[in-house]
């Protein structure tokens, strides 16, 4: 394990991290019903399942999400479960108009609550970035303050999506002609101007997100973004954290808090969670659950170092007796990171020492 | 050091100006020579001379911090990034135009010519009217004057070269203008550098 590229031994360090706080593995199969993310669709992020018929005839997919299956899978237990997963899902590339498999691990609390199992998951997150790499952040937002906030503002369902996306994008020019456009008066379109801009450090947006309150829903969603930070204030390293009303996720499966978090060098977010409620009731569970989801695909690329060797020490044995160079690897696998055995040096091979016991039959 | 992508060309020009003129100079990027990155270390800055319908990749992708590009190009490839700035030049619209002739045959499937597919199909699916794509990468005036298509879909400044033409606009689908773009995850390590920008710019338009 010691030897591992980093991309192997992140998630090893990972599973580990979760089972310490008594997360336990959740495996699921490659297939689930097609109808699961039919009825579900607004959940996942894109478009595009893989489908096919099982043998009965019946429309099957390549899991595109694990969240929908854990959910799915905890129906009617009234009791909290700690899960996590490490699984692969396929999902449509669109911008190559092609499917991808992506390595996907994650957290989900089947009944957890605000307050400290809130707590415990964000802290979560930000150890998760932190197993990753040094320059990490995570992007804290509420959707109940930001829906709520549309809600209060009289936007229609359509305008509604429109009005996140913009939102999403920072795109405040747009967001207020928009809300002018959809007969919002100029004194509240120029408050939900503002909300694009409301990112930054924790306690300093936090005030500024109590001055937008318009509604007691938006009052409550500070006070548990505030309570939040209380918590995690002396018990993570809160400075790697931000408040960001740009971080949303759908609005009818999320409520509560959401987050995103980025690794400096990888281009999007390698991490997204949140709270959502929405989800489990739509599955007919009264419990509240969250969790997060790291995109490891994302990630290999950013971790890969540039390595100038492909190997440590590289021992050409020629025609040397085959128990000798048992006796020499032994010793040089206790010297070297790594040792690769050879008759004679081949060729591309890029090795930071040559040992040679050929006696120069291997050069030839 | 933060990386800026700048579509190559006229309009490329203006906001390099734009951006001298906040304080992020390059004196390197008016000296004719074939150089595609300036930089310039003691403010911080590296500027990256793209084709103009690459800036948004670049800038996705993480290869830039932030760049400029129009609102057409935003809305044909819908790339996962910030739209921080309406920079308020560059101004022009999406427009369906066609020979002054012209009038649109229900019974037949519009044919409709333009660079812009996605931002096609979705105007056309939102008036539920079938139309049949013929993506063409530049002069696009040509395809209703040699019958190509029935329409284009197109950017439109001043209308000259339509009226040129003998063509004409016949509705409006998006307008577009310059913007400010961030990557999102640089916008998390570089938001200071990146909303001074903003705000200067901000002041400038």
């Amino acid at each position: 394990m010691l030897f591992l590229p980093k991309e192997e031994q992140i998630p090893l360090e990972l599973r580990g991290l979760y089972e310490k706080y008594g997360y336990r593995r959740f495996r699921m199969g490659k297939f689930e019903s097609y109808d699961l993310y039919r009825e579900n669709k607004n959940f996942l992020e894109s478009d595009g399942i893989i489908t096919f018929t099982d043998l009965s005839g019946k429309l099957m997919a390549l899991k595109p999400d694990v969240t929908i299956s854990i959910v799915k899978s905890s129906r009617g237990k009234t009791q909290p479960q700690k899960l996590y997963y490490a699984e692969n899902v396929f999902r449509l590339d669109t911008a190559n108009k092609e499917y991808r498999e992506i390595s996907q691990m994650g957290i989900e609390y089947i009944g957890g609550e605000t307050g400290y199992s809130e707590a415990e998951v964000v802290a979560l997150a930000l150890e998760t970035l932190a197993a990753i790499s040094g320059e990490y952040m995570l992007s804290i937002g509420s959707m109940s303050f930001v829906s709520s906030f549309i809600t209060a503002l009289g936007f229609n369902d359509e305008q509604r999506y429109a009005v996140l996306k913009m939102l999403k994008h920072k795109n405040t020019h747009e967001l207020y002609a928009y809300a002018l456009e959809c007969g919002i008066d100029e004194k509240s379109a120029a408050l939900l101007r503002r909300l694009p801009a409301l990112s930054g450090d924790f306690a300093e947006v936090l005030a500024q997100a109590r001055e937008l309150a318009v509604c007691p829903e938006m009052s409550s969603a500070v006070d548990e973004l505030e309570a939040l930070y209380g918590v995690l204030g002396g018990n993570a390293d809160v400075g790697r954290m931000k408040l960001d009303f740009s971080a949303l996720n759908d609005i009818d499966y999320y409520n509560g808090i959401v987050f995103k978090g980025y690794i400096s060098g990888a281009p999007g977010a390698v991490l997204a969670g949140g709270r959502y409620d929405g989800l489990m009731q739509k599955f007919g569970s009264p419990l509240p659950a969250l969790g997060f989801a790291l995109y490891l695909g994302e990630l290999e690329r950013a971790l890969a170092a540039v390595s100038e060797y492909d190997v440590d020490a590289l021992l050409v044995y020629g025609d040397t007796d085959a128990s000798e160079v048992f006796g020499h690897m032994k010793k040089l696998l206790g010297e070297y990171s790594s040792v690769r055995a050879e008759r004679y040096v081949p060729e591309g091979v890029r090795a930071r020492h040559i040992i040679d016991i050929s006696g120069g039959v291997g050069n030839a | 050091m933060l990386n800026i992508a700048l579509p190559k060309g006229r309009l490329g020009d203006k906001v390099y100006e734009l951006f001298s003129g906040i304080g992020y100079d390059c004196p390197e990027i008016g000296e004719d020579n074939r150089k595609l990155v300036f930089e310039n270390a003691e403010k911080g800055v590296s500027y990256l001379l793209v084709k103009p319908s690459d800036v948004a990749i670049y800038v996705e992708h993480g290869a830039a911090d932030i760049g400029v590009v129009g609102k057409d190009v935003i809305l044909e490839t819908n790339p996962d990034i910030y739209e921080l700035l309406d920079l308020g030049f560059g101004k022009c619209r999406l427009a369906v135009a066609a020979k002054n002739s012209w009038s649109d045959n229900t019974a037949l499937p519009l044919r409709v010519a333009t660079k812009y597919p996605n931002v096609t199909k979705a105007y056309y699916a939102q008036l539920n009217r079938q139309i049949e794509i013929i993506k063409l990468n530049g002069s696009i005036e040509l395809a209703p004057i040699l019958g190509l298509s029935d329409v284009i879909v197109d950017i439109v400044e001043t209308g000259t070269t339509l009226k040129e033409n003998n063509l004409s606009v016949f509705s409006t689908v998006a307008p577009s203008s310059a913007r400010l773009i961030a990557n999102k995850s640089a916008y998390q390590f570089k938001s200071k550098i990146i909303d001074d920008i903003c705000r200067e710019l901000e002041k400038k338009i």
